[in-house]
Order: structure tokens, then C-alpha cells, then sequence
């Protein structure tokens, strides 16, 4: 059983597209007279899709695309557009319908449309059904000196961290910024040895060095290593890099406020805001960010 | 075009930012003034980024930050900071901003940093690459007793082994068959225990659109409704490691027949061990027979 709620104003057009759907048992729809009534009727009661109209009095249909979006971002909505209104409909696709008829074609285009959009929306329910189902997650990486890897790698702890429930969206985009700041750090700092001041002052020599020891022994054998443990309470990662290491009191004071002009304390300091821990190890070339469900890192936090 | 909203009450400073976004890296700029202009025009609009200063008149950066946090859950903020604003800075920062830039910096850093956070947001979905350079991925799931959940479970398995490079395309769904024969095991057998024949009557009954079968009605009751399916998975590129585990009574391990009995094709069930044994290296139960390990090792190069 499908509940498919039908969103138009038009009393002609409404009893158009239920007819065209009841010849499916597998099909319950439903209706709204615009997109207001359309939410209510999707709180009361979500249905597994959505069709609407786009000009609609009180909320619209890209209105109506987007609170959906928002808010039940599992039910799809798909548009029945109108000539004269394919701007509106190209900007609801593009803020998230996921597909259209026009409402010329619909006897021909719209059993079908819904079938598809339908049958994708379940797979997408299963896999979020699968990822909740997901009670811890343990990866080793080990990466060459290569910055094309760090944003899937990065990617993917960020998608882990979500599935696992261990970050919302909003923090997982910190957590995903102090990744990224460790592995960059690990990449340059680390194993190519090339230090912040050059970049800030040279940026065109700095590029430069980058490309000559990427190719260059020692430095091009160097790895990084990544272990990171995962459950819904923590998130543990620790980035290593095979450079010299530093010492790491002598950066303690750079995550002052008042250094915060200073390029090389920038990455620590986002480091340090957006996890719960930063512990350098080792020869100051290992560093452990944690990061704890609902803890500081989290936004909001100090409020 | 990726666009960007940039917030700051200096025209020199909006100037500033406008020629190395709109100029030199394709952005599209739009500008407020303050905090509350901003946040009129986000309702309008809503751009990828926004990059905010933190002094202004009448709504200043930590304030849009927090406002941003509440009403545009996923809208990165980036914090131009400037002496004097260090401590609303750090603040912002704790309250939600994604990352910030020096104004003494911003013209060798703000295009990076901007790139930087998108790339994050968009985060490269493509993981095949990174993939190859993971030397151990391990994961656990408790699992109900919904067959829908095996097909996602065993293809993101499928994934792995073929990523990490563990198997090759036909091996990889050798190995998929085994492990979905293991869990459809595990959930009707074990959880459910229902007999092989149980499970093909609800199977037909299913297919005439009858429901009220045997698999429903256990699954909705006690004590059948309580039990999950456990899941280790642990992958090496030398080798994959499955460990499931459900919570029923078990069996009588010693009446499996020896691996290679041509017998084993005809008997109850017998179908699903035969595809494990054969598709996997190693196949094992422990005592009380609620638990399978399987285990498939890379094969020596040439032979694959």
C-alpha cells in the first residue's frame, strides 16, 4: 500500500490525477486544496509521495518542495507543471522535487512517474533503515601524499559518524573541518615538511615545494595512517603522519584568542573548538581527536 | 555557480571580498549589511555559504551564527575576524560557524577556505579511490527481523570486498549469495524458527497477496519478535570476516553433513550451506548453533 497525497487547487485537475491513479489497488491517495493544507495533511499523517500542482494560492509548490525537503526529507514530491510555469518548476527540482509530468501528458506519463520515484524512495528508506540498524564501525587507512583523497576520506567518516548517529547534520560538518585541518596538517606539515609561515608568505613557492617533494625521497614515501573506532557515544580518530614530529607545547599559546590572525594556529584551533579532545602523541607526529556525542564540539554547547 | 551571501557592515570590506569571489573564483556574491538584513534576505534566498564579519550594528556575526544554527540547519558560516573580535570569534566558532578566515588573510585565504568547506558539504560521495588505500574496515549491526534490511547489508558488503580489492567482480557476488544465505538463515531459522517448508508456504501465500502468514505472525510475537540478528563484519585486504549471530535456540551442529556430501543439495536447508561452503574458505558454527563464521580469503594473485 502506497499513500500518495495530491496537492492542487483545481477540483478538475485533483479528480484528473486520482483518476488516473485508482486503477492501482496498490494506491490510497489523498488530497489538499494548496500546499498549506498539503503540510498539515503530511504532519498528520506522511504520506510515501507527494504530487503537486506548482501555482497554488496560500503556499506554493516550490513553498511546498521546500518544507518538504526540510522536514520529511524521506517523501519525495513530484511536480505536475504547466506551460508557463517551467522556470518555477526547474528551481523545485533544483531545491528538491524529485521528478515531474507535465500536466498535458499526465494520462500517458503519471501511473508510471509515480511507480519509479516510488520504487527508488523505498531503496533509500531500507538503506536509512540498514544505517540505523549500524552499532559501531572500526577502518584503517593508509594514504599517500596525495590532497585528492582527503575530502572522500573525510566524506566518508562524516557519512559513518552520521549513519551511527553520533553527530547530526550541522556538526558533522565541523567534525568535518577539523578532519580536515588534521589530515592537511599530517599531509604538509608532517611528511612534507613544509611550514604554514611559507604559505602565508610565499604561496606561489610553497605550491611549488608541494609538487617537488610529493616526487622527492624521503618525503614521497611517507604515509599517513588513519584509525578511527566509532559508536553512537564516540568517535575516535587518530591521524598519523612519518615526519619529525614537533613539539607540542610550544603550541599551546597559538589557540589563544588574540592569535587567531595567526595562520598556522588556525587549523589547531578548529581542531580543539569543533572535537572534544586533541592529544598529540608520540613524537608530536600522531594526533587523537575525539569527538563524543552531544559533547562540547557540538554547537550550541555553551549557549 | 556556487553562490555566497557575504555579510559585513564595510563597504571597502564588502568591495574587497566581492573582487576575489566574483573575480578571481566564479561565485556569485550577494551582500548584506547586518546580521538582520542578512537573515531577511536567507528567508529570500538561500545561498551554499555565508561569510559574515563579527562587529556590525544592529544584529552582529555571533548573533547570525546562532540564528543560522536554528533556522538553517545545514548553511555553512564562515567568520571573517579581525583584532578586537577574537573572543565573539571563538564563541561563534563554539556556537556553529564551520570555519573562519583573518581579514588580514583574506585574500590568499578566504577562495581556499571557501572551496575547503564546500567540498565538505557536497562531501566527494565517490569513494572508490579512497577505498583502495583502506587497510581494514570493520562494522557491527543489530539487526530486525525484516528481510528487507538483508539486500542493503549485503550490498555494502559487496562494496567493500570489491573495493579493498579482496575480490574480483564474479567473487564479489560469491561472496554476496553466501553471506545473504547466512542471514536469511539466521533471521527465519534461528530468530523465527521456522522450518524450510514454514517458510516456503508464507513465501506462496505472500506472492497471492494473502497475508497473515506464518513469518508475519512471528515476527510480531513473543519471544520470537524480541530476538535481532548480530552482525561482525571486518574486512582486510587479505581476507573478510563474518560473524552472525541470532538469538534463537540453535541446532544440532553435529548433524550437519561432512563439507562435500552430495547428499547436503537434497536436504532441508541444505541449499543455503552448500552456497556458504562452497562460495566462502572457511565456514564454522559454534556449539549451540546460533552463530556462523565465514570466512573468504584473497586469492594468491593468478588464481583469482
Amino acid at each position: 500500500m502506497a499513500r500518495i497525497l495530491v496537492v492542487d487547487d483545481s477540483e478538475v485537475d485533483r479528480r484528473l490525477a486520482h483518476g488516473l491513479l485508482r486503477d492501482d489497488e496498490e494506491f490510497e491517495i489523498a488530497f489538499a486544496k494548496d500546499g498549506r493544507e498539503a503540510l498539515e495533511e503530511i504532519k498528520r499523517l506522511p504520506p510515501d509521495l507527494v504530487l503537486t500542482d506548482l501555482i497554488m494560492p496560500e503556499l506554493d509548490g516550490l513553498e511546498l518542495v521546500q518544507a518538504v525537503k526540510r522536514d520529511f526529507p524521506l517523501v519525495p514530491v513530484i511536480l505536475m507543471t504547466s506551460k508557463g510555469n517551467e522556470d518555477i518548476a526547474v528551481e523545485a527540482l533544483r531545491r528538491g522535487a524529485a521528478s515531474y509530468t507535465p500536466k498535458k501528458n499526465l494520462a500517458r506519463d503519471l501511473a508510471e512517474t509515480v511507480q519509479n520515484v516510488l520504487a527508488v524512495s523505498r531503496q533509500q528508506r531500507t538503506q536509512a533503515r540498514l544505517h540505523s540498524c549500524m552499532t559501531s564501525s572500526r577502518c584503517e587507512f593508509e594514504l599517500k601524499n596525495d590532497s585528492s583523497l582527503i575530502p572522500p576520506l573525510v566524506g566518508y567518516l562524516q557519512d559513518d559518524a552520521t549513519r551511527l548517529g553520533l553527530c547530526n547534520d550541522a556538526d558533522c560538518l565541523r567534525v568535518g573541518v577539523a578532519l580536515d585541518e588534521a589530515l592537511a596538517n599530517a599531509l604538509y606539515h608532517g611528511n612534507l615538511e613544509i611550514s604554514s609561515e611559507l604559505r602565508d608568505n610565499d604561496h606561489h613557492a610553497y605550491v611549488e615545494l608541494v609538487e617537488t617533494r610529493v616526487k622527492q625521497t624521503p618525503y614521497s614515501e611517507r604515509r599517513i595512517h588513519v584509525e578511527v573506532e566509532m559508536s553512537p557515544q564516540e568517535g575516535r580518530f587518530v591521524i598519523r603522519d612519518e615526519g619529525n614530529g614537533f613539539d607540542p607545547s610550544k603550541l599551546e599559546d597559538r589557540t589563544e584568542p588574540a592569535n587567531l590572525d595567526k595562520v598556522g594556529g588556525r587549523g589547531l584551533l578548529l581542531m580543539r573548538t569543533f572535537m572534544d579532545e586533541v592529544i598529540f602523541q608520540g613524537a608530536g607526529n600522531e594526533v587523537v581527536l575525539i569527538k563524543r556525542a552531544g559533547g562540547n564540539g557540538d554547537s550550541g554547547a555553551h549557549a | 555557480m556556487p553562490t555566497v551571501l557575504v555579510v559585513d557592515d564595510s563597504a571597502v570590506d564588502r568591495r574587497l571580498v566581492q573582487g576575489l569571489l566574483e573575480k578571481q573564483s566564479g561565485w556569485e556574491v550577494d551582500f548584506a549589511e547586518n546580521g538582520k538584513q542578512a537573515l531577511s534576505q536567507l528567508q529570500a534566498k538561500k545561498p551554499d555559504i555565508v561569510v559574515t564579519d563579527l562587529q556590525m550594528p544592529e544584529m552582529d556575526g555571533l548573533d547570525l551564527v546562532r540564528a543560522v544554527r536554528i533556522h538553517f540547519t545545514d548553511l555553512p558560516v564562515i567568520l571573517m575576524t579581525g583584532k578586537g573580535s577574537e573572543s565573539l570569534a571563538i564563541e561563534a566558532l563554539e556556537q556553529g560557524a564551520a570555519s573562519y578566515v583573518p581579514k588580514s588573510q583574506l585574500s590568499e585565504m578566504l577562495p581556499d577556505v571557501l572551496e575547503e568547506v564546500m567540498s565538505l558539504v557536497r562531501a566527494d560521495r565517490s569513494y572508490e579511490k579512497l577505498i583502495e588505500c583502506m587497510a581494514r574496515n570493520e562494522f557491527t549491526f543489530h539487526l530486525t527481523n525484516d528481510q528487507a534490511l538483508i539486500d542493503p547489508l549485503v550490498d555494502l558488503v559487496q562494496q567493500m570486498v570489491f573495493g579493498m580489492r579482496l575480490c574480483d567482480s564474479i567473487e564479489r557476488v560469491r561472496v554476496g549469495v553466501a553471506l545473504e544465505q547466512a542471514l536469511l538463515n539466521a533471521l527465519y531459522r534461528g530468530n523465527l524458527e521456522l522450518a524450510a517448508e514454514d517458510i516456503q508456504r508464507s513465501r506462496e501465500l505472500l506472492l497471492q497477496g494473502q497475508n497473515g502468514n506464518l513469518v508475519s505472525k512471528r515476527r510480531a510475537e513473543s519471544p520470537y519478535s524480541e530476538r535481532r540478528i548480530h552482525v561482525e563484519v571486518r574486512i582486510t585486504p587479505e581476507e573478510a570476516r563474518f560473524v552472525i549471530h541470532d538469538e534463537g535456540p540453535g541446532f544440532d551442529v553435529a548433524s550437519l553433513p561432512e563439507p562435500g556430501d552430495p547428499g547436503t543439495l537434497e536436504q532441508e536447508g541444505g541449499r543455503g550451506l552448500v552456497l556458504m561452503r562452497t562460495f566462502m574458505d572457511e565456514v564454522s558454527y559454534n556449539e549451540q548453533g546460533n552463530q556462523v563464521t565465514m570466512v573468504k580469503r584473497r586469492k594468491p594473485q593468478g588464481d583469482a
